[in-house]
């Protein structure tokens, strides 16, 4: 009887408690991060007697967090490269309708500009023509300055995500190092919303890069990066910084303290958003920066060569059209000499859309192209790629410096000629044919090769001996003859003062040319040149500006595409081991209202026990007490 | 597997999340008209979006050239036109000059009709396109091509303006007024005729020079006796043909030129036969008007204005050929300035088909897509709520 009464009282304590942790699970039916618990129930040992063992009733042998390990680590993988590609594809989305922008894209701008400068030549005299040229340079440095603009802020707050991804590590690991000083401190019964804090504190930090960690008895966990470097180590944990190592820009920027020290560990980090970022930056952004930075070079470089090759309306050789961009020079930190490295651009056109990196061995300065590693070493001035790169005092060995020329083009691109009669529409030279000659031609042609030789607008005749095999040149102003019986065969160009002319066809003997200063108002030759670059292939010769452009913006959607689909897929894992993880460790209302009704029962019968107890009890107290 | 109430949340919203975001990009694309908002949406399409345009653009602007190509070789045109019909009008004047009937009166007042003629001819050739610029002085545009009175010079050069008609082609827009009227041939012969004004005789020196391309000889035939004449090289004294008589029929047949004498020469009479050379257009007329204004009513005066009159006759013919031939170059530069626009325009329009299929929207298909979306959204949206509202504590 008595017996009843405890089995009851046990029942009755034990599906409270049930009752109490269903009550715990439904009410954390939508905590994230949280794992259901069950109850274990245990039946309490019986007693002996002489008719055999009757059980003495029910305890709570153990409180279960339901996970499982495999799922768990699962989801620390497919989360962090769900957080990098995710990291890498809102990036690109971004950069991708920036290109998309109509207000930023460069080729409506190239199309009008050079549809003005056609309608330039066809009115080669008229201001109002011209200024529309003017104009409408005006209107392409706008947009590559508008382009620069937004990559610059692009590449700004890709440096304030980095800077806010190793804020999230820095807080993370400090939580993480206070939850396993509580953990270790716990004793024998394991906290388990511990455990489940400390597992969502793992997913956080997972997010934000690659992890291996250790857990130890008492459940709390060591967590190491790349090669073996702790980031919490028991109760403790060690910062991350943002640094950027000039010597090697296209890593992470970050650095690691421990202790006194501090290192880059930008070479070792992995995975999760901290690379998504790194990864935008080196294979997206960098390479359009420097794409469009390219563009802009040779489309001012080529320009402005044909523009310095013609005469303007005012009679004058012609001057630039585009100005010629800075080069952006940056010295290792851990320098030692009292070099100064300057860098400028000897030949815009030939720009490659790379940086470079400078070294010296003691003897000899070294410029590397850092895409394809192609190098020049030679004594101070090196030129490479159209820069030339001058240092000026010593640098020391070890010392290196970063060379980007494409950096600051698409920035810096901006027109130099404000007045509109400065176009240089007219050839500056041209081939008369005299009146006399035996054979007419028709087609001889000049074509300028440096316009800054001193006797470029010389007045000067090429005339034919007979047999027309060879030839004379003679300076008209002062009667000097400058060549004599040269040879000359069908094809062969003829040079002298900076320009070369080619004939079409044989002359006869006798026969003369006069090459003289051009500069006609109605001259539009030059013009033709100008407008011709829109079609001509500037870029390996195989590109067209236009061609070059379009490549770049359809490398940008590629990559944004590409990052996308990455992105989704890796949702998609990520999605299936959170289902898989909930579907282990979440909460089922059903299931708890089954468990709630079950243990409720229960409950009642077991009040109905100690009720039976108490009425079997009354019954010998009444029949004892008559 | 074990559905958990958190997992059942979560799906459902993702894929309500997504539904979404699929109509808002087929609304996106059927209210912009365009299905490449951003170069990821295609790639290769905004690609060849760029290509499309630059090429269009490229092909608008080669014919906005043409246009303006076109109308200067017009303006041309016509100023080559009204100097063909002035040829004309100095061919039948001096047709009617050579009738003897005509007295010296007659022929001044032909001189003065001429001058007129010429003046127009002066300004024709001083002529400017509709932006105000020479027509025929190459590209000094800004400077006026002929001046002088008698003597003309040309200030021009021999440069031409062209304009781009599409790719590779170039089209020559402008003229050297030297090309045009001063390089022409003063006769299809190889030599003209120069009668001695000092001449006294009738004689009228007529010329057919058939086989003697090449000759730049100067000769002079001079008539010793009325009857009897000698051909001298004039330019180095040396003798062609000895004194001999003038034969009945007046045919003299030397060095593949053949001359002949209508008329009666007198002792002392002579004849330059210079070669022909070029003569402007403007002293073609000078030397017919010179010619008609010192008309005398004599027969050596009749003879005189004769042989100008053969000699008009045969520069206007050789200017008519050279006008004619300025104006067919004009023609056939106009007809390939219309083959060429054709062509562009036909290019444009295949580019621009093509251009549409890679950006446009197919509004058909995209409302298509539009219904299917919503339609999926509103079956997931009411589903949703179902499954949502399914729990055993509804029940209790």
């Amino acid at each position: 009887m008595a017996n009843s009464l405890n089995t009851g009282a046990t029942a009755l304590i034990a599906f409270q408690r049930a009752i109490a942790a269903t009550a715990n699970n439904i009410s954390n039916a939508n905590t994230e991060g949280y794992s259901r618990q069950r109850i274990d129930f245990e039946a309490v040992s019986s007693t002996r007697n002489t008719i055999g063992s009757i059980g003495q009733g029910v305890r709570i042998d153990n409180i279960d967090r339901i996970t499982d390990q495999f799922a768990q680590e699962r989801l620390l993988n497919t989360t962090n490269e769900a957080a990098r590609t995710e990291a890498l594809a809102t990036s690109s989305a971004r950069l991708d309708s920036i290109v998309g922008t109509d207000s930023l894209d460069l080729s409506p701008a190239l199309n009008s500009f050079f549809a003005a400068i056609h309608d330039a030549n066809t009115s080669p005299d008229s201001i109002p023509a011209r200024a529309v040229v003017i104009a409408n340079a005006e209107q392409l440095e706008s947009r590559f300055n508008g382009l620069a603009e937004n990559f610059r802020q692009e590449d700004q707050r890709t440096t304030n995500l980095i800077q806010r991804s190793v804020d999230t590590i820095n807080t993370t690991t400090q939580q993480l190092a206070k939850l396993n000083y509580q953990l270790n401190t716990s004793g024998e019964t394991r906290p388990l919303h511990l455990l489940d804090q400390r597992d969502m504190l793992l997913q956080k930090l997972s997010e934000e890069l690659s992890i291996d960690y250790n857990e130890n008895n008492s459940g709390s966990i060591d967590v190491f990066i790349g090669n073996g470097a702790s980031l919490v180590m028991g109760d403790r944990s060690y910062d991350m910084s943002v640094d950027i190592d000039p010597m090697a820009p296209h890593q992470l920027p970050v650095r690691l303290t421990i202790g006194s020290e501090s290192h880059w560990i930008g070479s070792q980090l992995s995975g999760g958003r901290l690379s998504g970022l790194n990864d935008y930056r080196q294979q997206i952004l960098n390479p359009a920066i420097n794409d469009i930075g390219r563009i802009a070079n040779v489309l001012s470089g080529t320009l402005n060569a044909q523009q310095t090759a013609g005469i303007d309306l005012f009679g004058n050789q012609g001057a630039s059209l585009f100005s010629t961009p800075a080069i952006a020079v940056t010295a290792d930190k851990d320098n030692t000499g009292n070099a100064t490295v300057q860098a400028s651009f000897s030949d815009l056109t030939l720009t490659e859309a790379s940086s470079y990196q400078l070294s010296y061995d003691g003897v000899d300065y070294t410029v590397t192209r850092t895409s394809d590693g192609t190098s020049v070493s030679g004594t101070s001035p090196l030129t490479i790629d159209g820069m030339t790169i001058e240092v000026t005092n010593t640098m020391d060995i070890g010392d290196r410096y970063i060379v980007a020329p494409t950096q600051l083009a698409a920035r810096d691109f901006s027109v130099t000629l404000s007045d509109p009669g400065a176009l240089a529409l007219s050839s500056s030279l041209r081939v008369v044919e005299d009146a006399a000659n035996t054979t007419i031609s028709g087609n001889a042609s000049v074509a300028p090769t440096d316009p800054s030789n001193t006797e470029f607008a010389t007045p000067v005749e090429i005339s034919f001996n007979d047999p027309p095999n060879t030839y004379n040149v003679t300076d008209l102003n002062t009667g000097a003859n400058l060549q004599s019986g040269v040879a000359w065969t069908d094809g062969d160009v003829i040079s002298q003062n900076g320009w070369t002319v080619s004939l079409n066809g044989t002359p006869g003997a006798g026969d003369s040319y006069r090459i003289e200063p051009a500069g006609a108002q109605g001259d539009n030759s030059n013009g033709l040149t100008l407008a011709a670059m829109q079609d001509a292939k500037l870029f390996s010769g195989v590109q067209s500006i236009a061609e070059k452009y379009a490549e770049t913006v359809a490398t940008i959607g590629t990559r944004t595409l590409q990052a996308s689909g990455n992105h989704d897929a890796a949702v998609g894992l990520n999605n299936s081991a959170l289902e898989q993880r909930d579907s282990v460790s979440g909460v089922n209302l059903d299931e708890e209202a089954i468990a709630l009704t079950q243990y409720q029962q229960a409950y009642q019968a077991s009040a109905q026990i100690i009720t039976v107890a108490e009425e079997t009890f009354q019954t010998l107290m009444n029949a004892l007490g008559r | 597997m074990r559905v958990s109430n958190s997992m059942l949340a979560r799906i459902s919203n993702a894929a309500l999340m997504k539904r979404q975001e699929d109509i808002i990009s087929v609304q996106s694309q059927i209210a912009s008209g365009t299905k490449i908002q951003k170069p990821s949406d295609d790639p290769i399409g905004s690609a060849q979006k760029i290509d499309h345009e630059t090429a269009i653009s490229q092909l608008d602007q080669y014919n906005r050239n043409i246009t303006v190509g076109q109308s200067r070789l017009e303006s041309a045109e016509v100023s080559i036109g009204s100097i063909t019909d002035a040829l004309q009008r100095a061919r039948e004047l001096a047709l009617t000059a050579a009738n003897a009937t005509n007295s010296s009166n007659e022929h001044r007042a032909m001189a003065s009709e001429l001058t007129q003629i010429r003046g127009d001819l002066f300004a024709i050739a001083n002529g400017r396109d509709s932006s105000g610029n020479f027509l025929f002085s190459g590209t000094e545009i800004k400077t006026q091509p002929f001046t002088g009175n008698t003597n003309i010079t040309y200030n021009g050069n021999s440069e031409s303006r062209t304009v781009q008609a599409r790719n590779n082609l170039l089209i020559e827009t402008s003229f050297s007024g030297a090309d045009v009227f001063l390089n022409i041939p003063r006769s299809t012969s190889s030599h003209s005729v120069n009668g001695n004004t000092a001449n006294t005789g009738t004689a009228v020196l007529l010329l057919d020079g058939q086989d003697s391309t090449g000759n730049t000889t100067t000769y002079s035939l001079e008539f010793t006796a009325a009857d009897t004449y000698q051909i001298l090289n004039a330019d180095d004294g040396s003798v062609v043909v000895p004194p001999t008589p003038t034969p009945a029929s007046g045919e003299i047949n030397f060095n593949g030129l053949l001359v002949t004498v209508d008329g009666q020469a007198e002792a002392g009479d002579s004849f330059a036969l210079p070669p022909s050379g070029n003569q402007d257009v403007f002293s073609t007329f000078q030397n017919f008007i010179d010619a008609l204004n010192s008309s005398v009513d004599s027969p050596s005066g009749k003879a005189k204005l004769r042989q100008a009159v053969n000699e008009t006759l045969t520069a206007v013919d050789s200017a008519l050929d050279s006008f004619n031939t300025q104006r067919s170059l004009i023609g056939t530069r106009l007809q390939t300035m219309d083959t060429v626009k054709n062509e562009n325009d036909f290019t444009t329009y295949q580019l621009q088909e093509s251009l549409s299929d890679v950006k446009d929207t197919n509004l058909t298909e995209a409302i298509t897509r539009l219904q299917q979306h919503t339609l999926a959204l509103q079956v997931l949206q009411q589903t949703t709520v179902r499954t949502q509202s399914l729990s055993l504590f509804n029940m209790t």
